[in-house]
């Protein structure tokens, strides 16, 4: 089956069986691997792109369903070398350990963001909101805290602290 | 063992009735082509090698046309294929049926929200579907189609037994209609589960409470605890009497109700837990439900992160 998509703002089209998961389309058909397989059934999180707007577990998507669709993957976050103020925080505040969750963790909280913008505004949100956007996302190394850490630095965009 | 994707032939049609003529010419006498909605269930079987299906029918094209959420002056109709996201973004369901913005909040974590829909939850027919007991508990009637012409039937007639339904292979759930509830009904929502988020429930339960002094009618509704999601209707029964003043403070009442709710279920052991905890989860939820519900109307989600 020809399946066409856009993503990261380039154009494919693709002949796959329309059971192919997204996850493995991106994956082997268009070498983009940063989306991780972690379970297999929806419970990890890092295999999290965003299809048309919205943060999805592409393990779970078959790409008949991503007909026409737009798709954006960690790899379309930065713009080259210049890293979005929300990676750097992850860089600097220890988000980012062993990495396997990371790039599903900071699509999640960058679509997270981006809606919550379009809603409220400029109105921060608050550490229950966070826990809530990203709980379809588990992360072993952590324990959350340097993620939340981060999200929240980079909501107030500190600047780099002081090493010794 | 993965399952192979070269293996499976899936077919979208454009729209509904594109979907349903296919489904009554292929599906007649018996289900060839099962029917794929957000795919949140479906393709972890397939990814765990246990989907038994190898034709299925795409419907993530009809929801142009499944997906609204339109209110009228008796209740709210909400399309088959909504997803929990926009059943929880809602403003009218978090006000009249705040059971099922509350349900929508806890199914799995926002990706499984922005994909699983509403008809897709009913019609896998899991007994721990999160929503389920919230339909269950407002009376919902489900809207289905087939290409001869359509019927609606309550969704307490819809489950017969484990993932038996009252649904021909050949017809397709198209909307859920819930009416109002009465001025001052009080709602309840509650989720079990291993983990503050993300997990599927050990017990889910929904109800609703109507009456000032005492009970005039009540519902309540349990999930995970039997073959179906499944209505208390002896402890409902037990509850609906002129004699149970509210708010409820006699305990005798309180350990009636815990008594009789274990007529209404039959818990299992398995993988997320066991019978002995679902049963006493079970009358702990019976009693939060009695003793909470005429605090100030608003919905109880104390498993929300």
């Amino acid at each position: 089956m020809k399946i066409q998509f856009t993503v990261n703002k380039k154009k494919y089209s693709l002949d796959v069986s329309p059971m192919t998961r997204l996850l493995d389309a991106l994956r082997n058909n268009l070498g983009l691997t940063g989306a991780k397989e972690g379970c297999g059934e929806g419970e990890c999180g890092a295999c999290s792109v965003i299809v048309d707007g919205e943060v999805v577990n592409s393990c779970l998507i078959p790409v008949c369903q991503v007909q026409k669709s737009t798709i954006k993957t960690v790899e379309g976050l930065s713009s080259g070398e210049n890293l979005t103020v929300l990676q750097e925080s992850f860089t600097r505040f220890g988000g980012a350990q062993c990495g396997i969750c990371t790039p599903g963790i900071l699509l999640a909280t960058q679509n997270f963001l981006d809606l919550w913008k379009k809603k409220k505004g400029g109105k921060v949100p608050g550490e229950a909101e966070i826990r809530e956007a990203l709980a379809g996302n588990l992360c072993r190394c952590t324990g959350y805290t340097k993620i939340f850490l981060s999200v929240k630095k980079a909501l107030r965009n500190t600047p780099r602290p002081e090493r010794n | 063992m993965r399952g192979i994707a070269s293996e499976i032939k899936i077919l979208s049609p454009k729209n509904l009735k594109e979907a349903l003529q296919f489904l009554s010419k292929e599906n007649s006498s018996k289900l060839h082509w099962k029917v794929l909605a957000g795919a949140t269930d479906l393709a972890v079987e397939f990814n765990a090698g246990k989907l038994k299906h190898h034709q299925l029918i795409n419907i993530w094209p009809l929801r142009q046309e499944l997906n609204k959420i339109k209110f009228s002056k008796t209740g709210v109709t909400i399309g088959a294929m909504a997803t929990f996201t926009e059943i929880q973004n809602d403003l009218g369901i978090n006000k009249y049926f705040p059971n099922l913005a509350a349900a929508s909040r806890l199914v799995g974590g926002v990706q499984i929200q922005n994909r699983g829909t509403i008809g897709g939850n009913i019609a896998n027919a899991s007994p721990a579907g999160d929503s389920l007991p919230a339909l269950l508990a407002y009376d919902a009637l489900l809207n289905i189609q087939d290409s001869d012409g359509s019927r609606k039937i309550p969704i307490t007639e819809f489950y017969r037994g484990y993932k038996d339904l009252n649904l021909f292979p050949r017809e397709l759930i198209v909307s859920v209609e819930i009416e109002f509830k009465k001025h001052g009904t009080r709602h309840y929502f509650r989720k079990v589960g291993t983990r503050q988020a993300q997990a599927i429930s050990k017990v889910v339960a929904a109800g609703t409470v109507q009456g000032k002094t005492s009970i005039q009618a009540v519902t309540f509704c349990l999930g995970s605890v039997g073959p179906t999601p499944l209505r208390c209707e002896k402890l409902e029964k037990y509850l609906t009497c002129p004699e149970v003043e509210l708010p409820i403070r006699d305990r005798s009442v309180i350990d009636g109700a815990r008594q009789t709710v274990t007529l209404d279920i039959s818990p299992q052991d398995d993988i997320r837990s066991t019978k002995s905890y679902r049963l006493f989860a079970s009358q702990g939820l019976v009693e939060d439900f009695l003793t909470s519900y005429f605090r100030p109307s608003r919905i109880f989600i104390k498993d929300r992160p």
